[in-house]
């Protein structure tokens, strides 16, 4: 059964989708009231007259729902929507260009994972501070606070657990220092002791093992906080709302 | 809980007291979840409309907790100038 509710219509000026979410739910409403007059002996017609009666005025519910989503009169949230893409498009041509002019010979690796990093990062963590701060781990700290940006990135990817992010974090580590990188050259162990490209290339590869283990950690204990945060209502609860 | 069942229940624990136009309670619904006090979900019902249920959300929690902290205390006051010495 449909009732007649173009009066409530009338005064909703919102996307056809949200429109129709807040019809749906008087229609509901509505059908479920009459259903239950119906149940009591009552006519059809007269339940159905009834249910519209104790709903109260259409254009009143109407014109107070338009209130409470003023906001999307004029797109608002279209327009906050397109402001969004502009930015993450400006970000994204902001770390190109970066990452060109640091001119890193192992570009398109950093370049997607803080790519990623700024698509998982809460909003509180902007973007741009993490490019900041992934530019300034490189370029100060060797590559200790890279490795934690990069291992915090795919552990949360994966979804790993506490004890397994740390994990992958550090194999990652060993097998980064396995391979060796384009910047080393050669292994730590490979230059003379003593000299200072030993030690260079001693604090490159401690400083990846230690900021790709805290980066496992961190990035999996960031993910069981969320999901914990994000965890349906309990019964009890459903029955306070 | 969905929003028929809301009406029902506020009027049944208050012993019909609170007799209000149905359609008044939907504002005020999507106003609660527009604060972030609660979440919907739509669930199918064999048959009938789907209906639209409200839980809770923790800054609703919250909220509810505080503002029961106050109605509580505005009781006592209340009861404290109208009963004195009760």
């Amino acid at each position: 059964m449909r009732f007649p509710i173009d009066r409530l219509r009338a005064q909703l000026r919102l996307p056809f989708w949200h429109r129709a979410d807040i019809e749906a739910e008087v229609q509901s409403h509505l059908a479920e009231a009459c259903a239950e007059l119906a149940q009591e002996g009552m006519e059809p017609a007269q339940a159905e007259a009834t249910a519209l009666e104790r709903f109260g005025s259409l254009d009143g519910v109407g014109e107070a729902l338009q209130a409470v989503h003023r906001d999307w009169s004029g797109g608002a949230t279209v327009r906050q929507a397109l402001r969004r893409a502009i930015r993450k498009t400006v970000r994204h041509v902001v770390l190109i260009v970066a990452y060109a002019a640091l001119n890193l010979a192992s570009f398109p690796v950093p370049f997607m994972a803080v790519l990623g990093l700024s698509s998982i990062l809460p909003p509180a963590v902007t973007s741009f501070r993490v490019i900041g701060w992934a530019i300034g781990g490189v370029m100060l700290t060797g590559w200790g606070l890279w490795s934690i940006l990069v291992a915090y990135a795919a552990v949360r990817a994966i979804g790993a657990g506490t004890l397994t992010g740390t994990l992958i974090g550090a194999t990652a580590a060993v097998m980064v220092a396995a391979l060796g990188s384009p910047h080393w050259h050669r292994a730590p162990w490979h230059y003379p002791p003593g000299t200072v490209r030993a030690y260079v290339a001693w604090w490159m590869l401690a400083s990846i093992v230690a900021g790709s283990t805290v980066g496992g950690y961190l990035g999996a204990r960031s993910l069981r906080k969320a999901a914990v945060e994000s965890r349906e209502p309990s019964a009890q609860d459903r029955g306070s709302a | 809980m969905y929003g028929y069942r809301i009406i029902k229940e506020l009027s049944a624990r208050s012993e019909r007291h609170f007799q209000m136009k149905e359609g008044s309670l939907y504002p005020v619904l999507h106003q609660l979840e527009k604060d972030g006090l609660l979440t919907t979900e739509w669930q199918e019902q064999r048959g009938k409309p789907s209906r639209r249920y409200y839980h809770l959300t923790s800054k609703g929690r919250k909220e509810l907790a505080r503002a029961k902290g106050q109605f509580n205390a505005h009781v006592r006051a209340m009861r404290s100038v109208l009963e004195p010495g009760s």
